[in-house]
Protein backbone atom coordinates (compact mmCIF):
# COMPACT_ATOMS: atom_id res chain seq x y z
CA UNK A 1 0.00 0.00 0.00
CA UNK A 2 1.20 3.38 -0.81
CA UNK A 3 0.50 6.20 2.19
CA UNK A 4 1.07 9.83 1.95
CA UNK A 5 1.33 11.34 5.32
CA UNK A 6 1.22 14.83 5.70
CA UNK A 7 2.96 17.13 8.78
CA UNK A 8 6.01 15.16 10.01
CA UNK A 9 5.49 16.13 13.89
CA UNK A 10 5.16 13.44 16.43
CA UNK A 11 2.13 11.63 15.09
CA UNK A 12 3.19 11.75 11.23
CA UNK A 13 6.92 10.71 12.80
CA UNK A 14 5.72 7.20 14.42
CA UNK A 15 3.02 6.84 11.70
CA UNK A 16 5.86 6.81 9.10
CA UNK A 17 7.75 4.48 11.21
CA UNK A 18 5.20 1.91 11.90
CA UNK A 19 3.96 1.65 7.95
CA UNK A 20 8.23 1.34 6.65
CA UNK A 21 8.19 -1.80 9.05
CA UNK A 22 5.29 -3.04 7.70
CA UNK A 23 6.67 -2.79 4.63
CA UNK A 24 4.29 -0.31 2.98
CA UNK A 25 5.71 2.53 1.00
CA UNK A 26 5.51 6.19 2.48
CA UNK A 27 6.39 9.45 1.46
CA UNK A 28 5.59 12.06 4.44
CA UNK A 29 4.98 15.85 3.71
CA UNK A 30 6.52 18.55 6.03
CA UNK A 31 6.66 22.44 5.71
CA UNK A 32 9.28 22.96 7.59
CA UNK A 33 12.60 22.34 6.43
CA UNK A 34 14.12 22.18 10.36
CA UNK A 35 12.05 19.72 11.39
CA UNK A 36 12.72 17.55 7.68
CA UNK A 37 16.56 17.82 8.74
CA UNK A 38 15.88 15.84 11.96
CA UNK A 39 13.67 13.66 10.25
CA UNK A 40 16.01 12.91 7.23
CA UNK A 41 18.60 11.45 9.97
CA UNK A 42 15.65 9.57 11.12
CA UNK A 43 13.62 8.41 8.47
CA UNK A 44 15.86 9.18 5.28
CA UNK A 45 14.47 10.18 2.17
CA UNK A 46 11.01 8.98 2.42
CA UNK A 47 10.69 12.58 3.97
CA UNK A 48 9.61 14.82 1.42
CA UNK A 49 10.24 18.81 2.17
CA UNK A 50 6.67 20.81 1.29
CA UNK A 51 3.22 22.48 1.84
CA UNK A 52 0.74 19.92 2.33
CA UNK A 53 -2.07 22.67 1.11
CA UNK A 54 0.14 23.08 -2.07
CA UNK A 55 -1.37 21.25 -5.49
CA UNK A 56 2.28 21.21 -7.10
CA UNK A 57 3.85 19.47 -3.63
CA UNK A 58 1.28 17.24 -3.20
CA UNK A 59 1.75 16.00 -6.66
CA UNK A 60 5.74 15.73 -5.85
CA UNK A 61 4.55 13.64 -2.82
CA UNK A 62 2.86 11.38 -5.32
CA UNK A 63 -0.61 11.91 -4.18
CA UNK A 64 -1.92 10.79 -7.94
CA UNK A 65 -1.03 7.20 -7.25
CA UNK A 66 -1.69 7.34 -3.33
CA UNK A 67 -3.62 4.71 -1.77
CA UNK A 68 -4.11 6.50 1.47
CA UNK A 69 -3.77 10.16 2.40
CA UNK A 70 -3.61 10.80 6.08
CA UNK A 71 -3.10 14.66 7.33
CA UNK A 72 -2.20 14.74 10.60
CA UNK A 73 -0.67 18.17 11.17
CA UNK A 74 -1.72 20.37 14.13
CA UNK A 75 -4.02 22.28 12.68
CA UNK A 76 -7.64 21.02 11.98
CA UNK A 77 -8.32 23.25 9.39
CA UNK A 78 -5.28 22.75 7.44
CA UNK A 79 -5.68 18.82 7.69
CA UNK A 80 -9.50 19.73 6.13
CA UNK A 81 -7.77 21.48 3.46
CA UNK A 82 -5.19 19.19 2.89
CA UNK A 83 -7.71 16.21 2.45
CA UNK A 84 -10.24 18.23 0.04
CA UNK A 85 -7.42 18.84 -2.25
CA UNK A 86 -5.99 15.23 -2.00
CA UNK A 87 -9.83 14.24 -2.97
CA UNK A 88 -10.92 16.88 -5.14
CA UNK A 89 -7.96 17.28 -7.22
CA UNK A 90 -6.55 13.87 -7.18
CA UNK A 91 -9.23 11.80 -6.44
CA UNK A 92 -7.37 10.27 -3.84
CA UNK A 93 -9.28 6.70 -2.63
CA UNK A 94 -9.26 6.83 1.05
CA UNK A 95 -8.17 10.77 3.15
CA UNK A 96 -7.83 10.32 7.00
CA UNK A 97 -7.54 13.66 9.05
CA UNK A 98 -6.80 13.79 13.04
CA UNK A 99 -8.46 16.71 14.67
CA UNK A 100 -8.02 18.34 18.02
CA UNK A 101 -11.83 20.24 18.13
CA UNK A 102 -14.55 17.29 18.62
CA UNK A 103 -16.97 19.56 17.03
CA UNK A 104 -15.25 19.04 13.70
CA UNK A 105 -15.94 15.86 13.33
CA UNK A 106 -19.31 16.25 11.42
CA UNK A 107 -17.97 19.19 9.30
CA UNK A 108 -15.12 16.86 7.88
CA UNK A 109 -17.55 14.06 7.56
CA UNK A 110 -20.10 16.04 5.52
CA UNK A 111 -17.30 17.41 3.02
CA UNK A 112 -16.11 14.01 2.29
CA UNK A 113 -13.01 13.02 4.46
CA UNK A 114 -13.30 9.90 4.45
CA UNK A 115 -12.35 8.94 8.27
CA UNK A 116 -11.89 11.28 11.12
CA UNK A 117 -9.35 10.56 14.38
CA UNK A 118 -11.05 12.25 17.03
CA UNK A 119 -7.66 13.13 18.64
CA UNK A 120 -9.45 15.31 21.43
CA UNK A 121 -12.09 12.90 22.39
CA UNK A 122 -9.82 9.89 22.55
CA UNK A 123 -7.28 12.12 24.63
CA UNK A 124 -10.34 12.99 27.12
CA UNK A 125 -12.06 9.14 27.53
CA UNK A 126 -8.57 8.17 28.41
CA UNK A 127 -7.91 10.86 31.22
CA UNK A 128 -11.77 10.02 31.91
CA UNK A 129 -11.39 6.66 32.38
CA UNK A 130 -8.08 7.55 34.45
CA UNK A 131 -9.30 9.92 36.56
CA UNK A 132 -12.62 8.72 37.19
CA UNK A 133 -13.37 5.42 37.93
CA UNK A 134 -16.66 5.05 35.79
CA UNK A 135 -18.45 2.69 35.10
CA UNK A 136 -19.80 4.18 31.87
CA UNK A 137 -16.84 4.53 28.69
CA UNK A 138 -16.81 5.36 25.46
CA UNK A 139 -14.80 2.22 23.92
CA UNK A 140 -14.78 4.08 19.75
CA UNK A 141 -16.23 6.15 17.59
CA UNK A 142 -17.49 4.54 14.97
CA UNK A 143 -18.55 5.65 11.32
CA UNK A 144 -21.42 7.90 10.56
CA UNK A 145 -22.53 10.74 12.88
CA UNK A 146 -21.94 10.83 16.42
CA UNK A 147 -22.10 6.99 16.42
CA UNK A 148 -20.37 5.65 19.53
CA UNK A 149 -19.95 2.08 21.41
CA UNK A 150 -20.07 1.94 25.18
CA UNK A 151 -19.83 -0.40 27.83
CA UNK A 152 -21.96 0.26 30.89
CA UNK A 153 -21.91 -1.38 33.94
CA UNK A 154 -24.91 -2.20 35.80
CA UNK A 155 -24.65 -1.05 39.12
CA UNK A 156 -25.83 -3.30 42.02
CA UNK A 157 -28.80 -1.47 42.95
CA UNK A 158 -30.44 -0.29 39.37
CA UNK A 159 -33.85 -1.12 38.46
CA UNK A 160 -33.15 -2.95 35.62
CA UNK A 161 -31.92 -5.89 36.98
CA UNK A 162 -34.15 -8.72 36.80
CA UNK A 163 -36.06 -7.35 34.19
CA UNK A 164 -35.88 -8.34 30.29
CA UNK A 165 -33.84 -6.26 28.00
CA UNK A 166 -37.29 -6.16 26.14
CA UNK A 167 -39.22 -4.50 29.23
CA UNK A 168 -37.08 -1.80 29.28
CA UNK A 169 -35.21 -1.09 26.30
CA UNK A 170 -36.86 -1.93 22.60
CA UNK A 171 -34.01 -1.83 19.85
CA UNK A 172 -34.95 0.22 16.63
CA UNK A 173 -33.61 -2.43 14.04
CA UNK A 174 -32.62 -5.70 16.43
CA UNK A 175 -30.07 -8.05 14.57
CA UNK A 176 -28.03 -7.95 11.45
CA UNK A 177 -28.45 -4.49 11.04
CA UNK A 178 -24.36 -3.66 11.03
CA UNK A 179 -23.40 -0.62 13.33
CA UNK A 180 -20.74 0.82 10.69
CA UNK A 181 -22.65 0.49 7.44
CA UNK A 182 -22.82 4.34 6.08
CA UNK A 183 -25.20 3.36 3.31
CA UNK A 184 -27.87 2.58 6.07
CA UNK A 185 -27.97 6.52 7.28
CA UNK A 186 -27.90 7.51 10.70
CA UNK A 187 -28.76 5.41 13.56
CA UNK A 188 -31.23 6.60 15.02
CA UNK A 189 -31.82 5.03 19.04
CA UNK A 190 -29.53 2.86 20.78
CA UNK A 191 -29.12 -0.88 20.75
CA UNK A 192 -27.46 -3.36 22.78
CA UNK A 193 -24.41 -5.69 21.12
CA UNK A 194 -23.01 -8.06 23.42
CA UNK A 195 -23.84 -8.17 27.23
CA UNK A 196 -20.97 -9.46 29.23
CA UNK A 197 -21.52 -11.24 32.67
CA UNK A 198 -18.73 -12.79 34.43
CA UNK A 199 -16.24 -14.43 31.81
CA UNK A 200 -18.75 -14.69 29.66
CA UNK A 201 -19.82 -12.86 26.17
CA UNK A 202 -23.91 -13.52 25.77
CA UNK A 203 -25.52 -12.26 22.13
CA UNK A 204 -28.85 -9.86 23.27
CA UNK A 205 -31.54 -11.48 23.22
CA UNK A 206 -35.15 -10.08 24.29
CA UNK A 207 -35.75 -12.88 26.88
CA UNK A 208 -31.98 -12.14 28.57
CA UNK A 209 -32.72 -11.10 32.22
CA UNK A 210 -30.15 -8.81 33.40
CA UNK A 211 -28.35 -9.12 36.89
CA UNK A 212 -26.14 -6.80 38.38
CA UNK A 213 -22.30 -6.31 37.42
CA UNK A 214 -23.22 -7.33 34.30
CA UNK A 215 -21.18 -5.13 31.80
CA UNK A 216 -23.70 -4.15 28.28
CA UNK A 217 -22.20 -3.03 25.20
CA UNK A 218 -24.59 -0.78 23.15
CA UNK A 219 -24.27 1.39 20.20
CA UNK A 220 -25.63 4.90 21.00
CA UNK A 221 -25.58 8.27 19.82
CA UNK A 222 -24.35 11.24 21.64
CA UNK A 223 -27.50 12.73 22.15
CA UNK A 224 -29.04 9.35 22.91
CA UNK A 225 -26.12 8.13 25.50
CA UNK A 226 -27.40 9.90 28.59
CA UNK A 227 -30.97 8.01 28.10
CA UNK A 228 -29.44 5.12 27.83
CA UNK A 229 -27.34 5.05 30.80
CA UNK A 230 -29.99 6.31 32.93
CA UNK A 231 -31.87 3.57 31.94
CA UNK A 232 -29.33 0.97 32.57
CA UNK A 233 -27.96 1.82 35.60
CA UNK A 234 -30.67 4.65 37.74
CA UNK A 235 -33.31 3.63 40.02
CA UNK A 236 -36.51 4.75 38.41
CA UNK B 1 -30.02 41.98 6.84
CA UNK B 2 -27.99 40.42 9.99
CA UNK B 3 -24.67 39.68 8.93
CA UNK B 4 -21.85 37.96 11.18
CA UNK B 5 -18.13 38.39 10.80
CA UNK B 6 -15.52 36.27 11.85
CA UNK B 7 -11.97 38.11 12.37
CA UNK B 8 -11.06 41.34 12.84
CA UNK B 9 -8.87 42.53 10.51
CA UNK B 10 -7.64 45.33 8.44
CA UNK B 11 -10.42 43.87 5.65
CA UNK B 12 -12.96 44.00 8.82
CA UNK B 13 -12.10 47.71 9.57
CA UNK B 14 -12.84 48.72 5.83
CA UNK B 15 -16.12 46.58 5.26
CA UNK B 16 -18.01 46.04 8.60
CA UNK B 17 -18.57 50.04 8.82
CA UNK B 18 -19.48 50.29 4.67
CA UNK B 19 -22.16 47.68 5.66
CA UNK B 20 -23.49 49.41 8.76
CA UNK B 21 -23.85 52.56 6.57
CA UNK B 22 -25.93 50.45 3.96
CA UNK B 23 -28.18 49.73 6.86
CA UNK B 24 -27.20 45.90 7.70
CA UNK B 25 -27.03 44.46 11.67
CA UNK B 26 -23.10 43.47 12.11
CA UNK B 27 -21.16 41.32 14.58
CA UNK B 28 -17.71 40.33 14.69
CA UNK B 29 -16.44 37.78 16.65
CA UNK B 30 -12.77 37.84 17.01
CA UNK B 31 -10.04 36.78 19.88
CA UNK B 32 -8.18 40.32 20.06
CA UNK B 33 -10.14 42.59 22.33
CA UNK B 34 -8.64 45.39 21.80
CA UNK B 35 -8.93 45.38 17.99
CA UNK B 36 -12.51 44.55 18.55
CA UNK B 37 -12.86 48.49 21.41
CA UNK B 38 -11.67 50.43 18.39
CA UNK B 39 -13.51 49.09 15.70
CA UNK B 40 -16.84 49.87 17.94
CA UNK B 41 -16.08 53.03 18.78
CA UNK B 42 -15.65 53.86 14.96
CA UNK B 43 -19.30 52.19 14.01
CA UNK B 44 -22.28 51.36 15.36
CA UNK B 45 -21.84 46.63 15.34
CA UNK B 46 -22.43 44.39 18.33
CA UNK B 47 -18.68 42.23 19.14
CA UNK B 48 -18.55 38.92 20.37
CA UNK B 49 -15.13 38.87 22.17
CA UNK B 50 -14.28 34.64 22.06
CA UNK B 51 -11.32 32.73 23.77
CA UNK B 52 -10.50 30.28 21.18
CA UNK B 53 -12.06 31.48 18.32
CA UNK B 54 -12.67 28.07 15.84
CA UNK B 55 -14.89 26.27 18.63
CA UNK B 56 -18.25 26.07 16.88
CA UNK B 57 -19.67 27.28 20.48
CA UNK B 58 -18.12 30.74 20.12
CA UNK B 59 -19.88 31.14 16.38
CA UNK B 60 -23.10 30.26 18.02
CA UNK B 61 -22.82 32.95 20.60
CA UNK B 62 -22.75 35.02 17.33
CA UNK B 63 -25.80 33.76 16.38
CA UNK B 64 -24.17 32.58 13.23
CA UNK B 65 -27.71 30.20 12.71
CA UNK B 66 -29.59 33.21 12.93
CA UNK B 67 -27.47 35.29 10.31
CA UNK B 68 -28.65 35.74 6.79
CA UNK B 69 -24.63 36.61 5.70
CA UNK B 70 -21.36 35.27 7.15
CA UNK B 71 -17.99 36.63 6.23
CA UNK B 72 -14.69 34.60 7.16
CA UNK B 73 -12.16 37.31 7.04
CA UNK B 74 -9.12 36.02 9.58
CA UNK B 75 -6.01 36.04 8.19
CA UNK B 76 -5.48 32.67 8.36
CA UNK B 77 -7.13 31.05 4.78
CA UNK B 78 -7.32 27.75 6.62
CA UNK B 79 -9.55 28.56 9.06
CA UNK B 80 -11.21 30.58 6.69
CA UNK B 81 -12.25 27.63 4.22
CA UNK B 82 -13.04 25.40 7.47
CA UNK B 83 -15.50 27.80 9.17
CA UNK B 84 -17.25 29.33 6.16
CA UNK B 85 -17.89 25.79 4.83
CA UNK B 86 -19.56 25.30 8.25
CA UNK B 87 -21.79 28.03 8.30
CA UNK B 88 -22.97 26.63 4.69
CA UNK B 89 -23.07 23.19 5.38
CA UNK B 90 -24.02 22.75 8.99
CA UNK B 91 -25.84 26.57 10.17
CA UNK B 92 -27.14 26.61 6.11
CA UNK B 93 -26.37 30.28 6.24
CA UNK B 94 -27.76 31.47 3.10
CA UNK B 95 -24.80 33.59 1.68
CA UNK B 96 -20.96 32.76 3.07
CA UNK B 97 -18.21 34.63 1.99
CA UNK B 98 -14.99 33.66 2.89
CA UNK B 99 -11.43 35.43 2.76
CA UNK B 100 -8.78 34.03 0.98
CA UNK B 101 -5.12 35.38 0.26
CA UNK B 102 -3.36 32.43 -1.68
CA UNK B 103 -4.06 32.68 -5.56
CA UNK B 104 -3.87 28.86 -5.30
CA UNK B 105 -6.29 28.33 -2.71
CA UNK B 106 -8.88 30.59 -4.62
CA UNK B 107 -8.43 28.63 -7.63
CA UNK B 108 -8.65 25.55 -5.89
CA UNK B 109 -11.76 26.43 -4.25
CA UNK B 110 -13.87 28.82 -5.91
CA UNK B 111 -15.61 26.25 -8.34
CA UNK B 112 -15.87 23.87 -4.96
CA UNK B 113 -19.07 26.73 -5.04
CA UNK B 114 -17.45 29.14 -2.01
CA UNK B 115 -17.26 32.43 -3.10
CA UNK B 116 -13.75 34.24 -2.58
CA UNK B 117 -12.93 37.31 -1.32
CA UNK B 118 -9.44 38.00 -2.83
CA UNK B 119 -8.62 40.92 -0.05
CA UNK B 120 -7.66 43.48 -3.55
CA UNK B 121 -8.93 46.55 -4.40
CA UNK B 122 -12.08 45.58 -5.20
CA UNK B 123 -12.87 43.61 -2.30
CA UNK B 124 -15.49 45.94 -0.82
CA UNK B 125 -17.56 46.10 -3.87
CA UNK B 126 -17.29 42.81 -4.56
CA UNK B 127 -18.76 42.17 -1.00
CA UNK B 128 -21.78 44.61 -1.60
CA UNK B 129 -23.07 43.34 -5.01
CA UNK B 130 -23.00 39.51 -2.79
CA UNK B 131 -25.39 40.50 -0.68
CA UNK B 132 -27.20 42.19 -3.20
CA UNK B 133 -27.40 39.38 -5.37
Amino acid sequence: MFVVIVGCSAKGYHLAKLLLVAQHEVVVLEKNLARCQLMWDELGSVVLQGDGTDLVDLRRAGVTRADILVAVTNRDATNLVICQMAKQAFSVQRTVATIGDPRNQTIFRVLGVDSVVNVGDLVLDTLERTVVESSFNHLAYLRGPNTVLVSIAIPEDATIIGKKLSDVYIPEEPGENGSDDEEEGPLKGSFVTVVVRGDTAMQPSDDLVLEANDEVYAVTTSTEEAHLYQKLTGTW
Amino acid sequence: MQILIYGCTRLTDALAPILVQDGHQVTVIDSDADRLAILEKQTTLSTVWVAEPLMQDYLMQGDLAGSEAFFSLANNDHENILLSQMASHIFNVPKVMCHLSDPQLQDFYQPLGISVLNGGPDSLSAARDFLEQ
